[in-house]
């Protein structure tokens, strides 16, 4: 990867620390979330929970549509598209979008192949359930990470198994003796010594590493926060409530005071019907579709 | 140390009373005028969670508020198991008591909340030995058995209680030398000292309370008499035709539990009492009635 252009794109996602990224669908929903002081906003044609209920195809967004929602807002805009797929990527870029998350929530176009998102100038994130699966992404170019809770669920459990695990992988690598074992290590991860050597150096990632999938409530934002993310994606949660603009609002004030438990108190009052959502446990049960977090690797 | 005395004493002074749910101010008002020893605020009772297969959080804070200035006696409300984060909002709200329980949706499937790190005392479920002492260690001041919320169907609560002091007095017999102590505290995963205090007490450190599935006073007496310190009713009370009626009478059985005449008088003229759903009809719907909630948790 060259060095400078990664460099400039993970400063760039470095920017977004102890934020909040929204998941909207028409440009009235991205004015919500830049009023309720959202970060940025991601730029969907369906949100997850209900690309879930439809067992459909999922693709990349109507270019036209995300052109929409970036002329009705001066925060950061980012799009999905599907993983492997680079020429979605390729359009994406063409369009000026701000970020690109390679997403699992969208149907995989490749199974082998993620993109090779180096040779882009424009910076991507991408999601990781273990410490292997985002330095591979982070070698593919990946300028920020995060977790791959189980969108469009409401459940936050996954998010919280994914950022533990990357953390205590991280302090299990670090208590490794010699060369051979780290180099051992890095080939079982599939990523180049050096990197691995860097991540354990730091005790953290070489890039920004947010919570997503699953996030609902104030306190689940706070929970993922004070576990170590860097900032927090919220998809179904805010516009599938009773009154989004104010769960909204709560969502990013308990990522900004996340360690404020009377912050968080009054943050959490009085925010009327909560995403009702489907727990991951009646997934693995029934018809509600296959685990996210399964697809990527 | 210290401050976990001060915690499981006040669970102490909960002994012999029944908590009850409730989901309004109203409802908590009859408890307490029913003579209930605590409520536990929330937002729906478990019966209609089970049903609903969504996912289950901490009620709203000013639901909670409201019930906790409707009435004088304890209120408790629930968090998720692992949800360190409510459990801190729900202390800065200052409810008298904190259940992680596994009757919400668990937010962490490894770690359960470090309860030491709280002022607030904390209660949660327990359907072994094992499992009651984590808990402790983890700092909960107070243990309930995790019998099937929602479900009316006693047999599951009367499962833990009688499997814990099963557990207890067979240890008592059998745990002779220093290794076997060791090799059991370290298979149960807690440190030895708990261990050995509690088979030396014959009893856990910390009160052990009925919970899940306990529909009428007969279920609470039963649970008393095999040595429960208290009962936890759900949504036995408010799914009876007459709520008032049958709070009075857990409430007097729970305290008579040993009284077959007093049981009698009170057990009689209920009306209709929570239809519920047999704890076999969720086995053998494969899931489709929602899981086994005493599975949740380890």
């Amino acid at each position: 990867m060259t060095g400078e252009d990664f460099k400039i794109k993970s400063g760039l996602a470095q920017m977004l620390k102890g934020g909040v990224i929204m998941d909207v669908v028409t440009p009235e929903q991205a004015k919500i979330a830049e009023k309720s002081g959202a970060c940025a906003v991601m730029a969907l044609e369906s949100i997850p929970a209900d690309m879930r209920k439809s067992g459909k195809v999922c693709r990349m967004s109507d270019p036209k549509m995300i052109k929409d929602i970036m002329n009705s807002v001066s925060i950061p805009v980012m799009a999905k598209v599907r993983i492997g797929h680079f020429v979605e990527a390729q359009i994406i870029e063409a369009l000026e979008v701000d970020y690109i998350d390679e997403s699992e929530v969208l149907t995989p176009a490749d199974w082998t192949h993620h993109i090779e998102k180096d040779k882009f100038k424009v910076p991507f994130v991408c999601g990781a359930k273990d410490l292997g699966e985002a330095l591979r992404r982070i070698n593919e170019g990946a300028a920020m990470i995060r977790t791959k809770g189980e969108a469009g669920t409401g459940d936050v459990s996954e998010a919280v198994k994914h950022i533990r695990r990357i953390t205590e992988e991280i302090k299990a690598c670090q208590q490794l003796k010699s060369e051979d074992d780290i180099a051992k290590v890095a080939e079982e991860m599939r990523v180049p010594v050096s990197l691995l050597k860097d991540v354990l150096e730091k005790g953290k990632l070489p890039v920004v590493n947010f919570a997503a999938g699953g996030v609902a409530t104030p306190a689940d934002a706070a929970l993922l926060m004070q576990l170590g993310c860097d900032g927090v994606f919220v998809g179904s949660g805010i516009f599938k409530s009773s009154n989004p603009v104010r769960l909204a609002t709560a969502v990013v004030e308990a990522t900004t005071h996340f360690d404020n438990p009377s912050k968080l108190l009054e943050v959490s009052s009085d925010l009327g019907e909560l995403m009702g959502g489907v727990s991951i446990e009646s997934i693995s049960h029934a018809s509600n579709g296959v685990r996210l977090s399964e697809i990527g690797w | 140390m210290s401050e976990f005395k001060v915690k499981t004493g006040l669970a102490q002074m909960l002994k012999g009373g029944v908590i009850m749910d409730v989901v309004t101010p109203e409802q908590a008002i009859i408890a307490e005028r029913a003579g209930a020893c605590a409520v536990m605020a929330l937002e729906r009772i478990p019966a209609d969670m089970r049903k609903s297969g969504q996912v289950c959080r901490m009620s709203d804070p000013r639901m909670i508020k409201e019930i906790m200035e409707a009435v004088s006696i304890p209120v408790m409300a629930k968090v998720r198991i692992g949800h360190f984060v409510e459990a801190q909002i729900l202390e800065e709200l200052q409810v008298d008591y904190i259940d992680e329980s596994e009757v919400l949706t668990p937010a962490d499937w490894t770690h359960h909340i470090e309860k030491h790190n709280f002022k607030v005392p904390f209660v949660c479920g327990a359907k072994d030995l094992g499992e009651a002492l984590r808990r402790i260690n983890e700092g909960a001041a107070m243990i309930r058995t995790k019998g099937e919320a929602g479900t009316g169907d006693v047999s599951e609560a009367v499962k833990h209680i009688t499997k814990i002091k099963a557990e207890i007095q067979q240890y008592k017999e059998n745990l002779k030398t220093e290794s076997d102590f060791a090799a059991k505290a370290t298979e149960l995963r807690v440190p030895v000292d708990l261990l050995k205090t509690t088979l030396s007490e014959g009893k856990l450190p910390v009160v052990n309370f009925a919970a899940g599935g306990v529909a009428t006073p007969a279920d609470a007496a039963l649970l008393m008499q095999l040595g429960c310190e208290g009962v936890f009713v759900g949504s036995g009370i408010f799914k009876s035709s007459d709520p008032e009626k049958l709070a009075c009478a857990i409430v007097e059985a729970t305290t008579h539990y040993d009284n077959p005449a007093k049981l009698l008088q009170i057990s009689s003229d209920l009306g209709d009492l929570m239809g519920g759903i047999s704890i076999q009809s969720i086995n053998e719907a494969g899931g489709k009635n929602g899981a086994r909630l005493s599975e949740i948790g380890w």
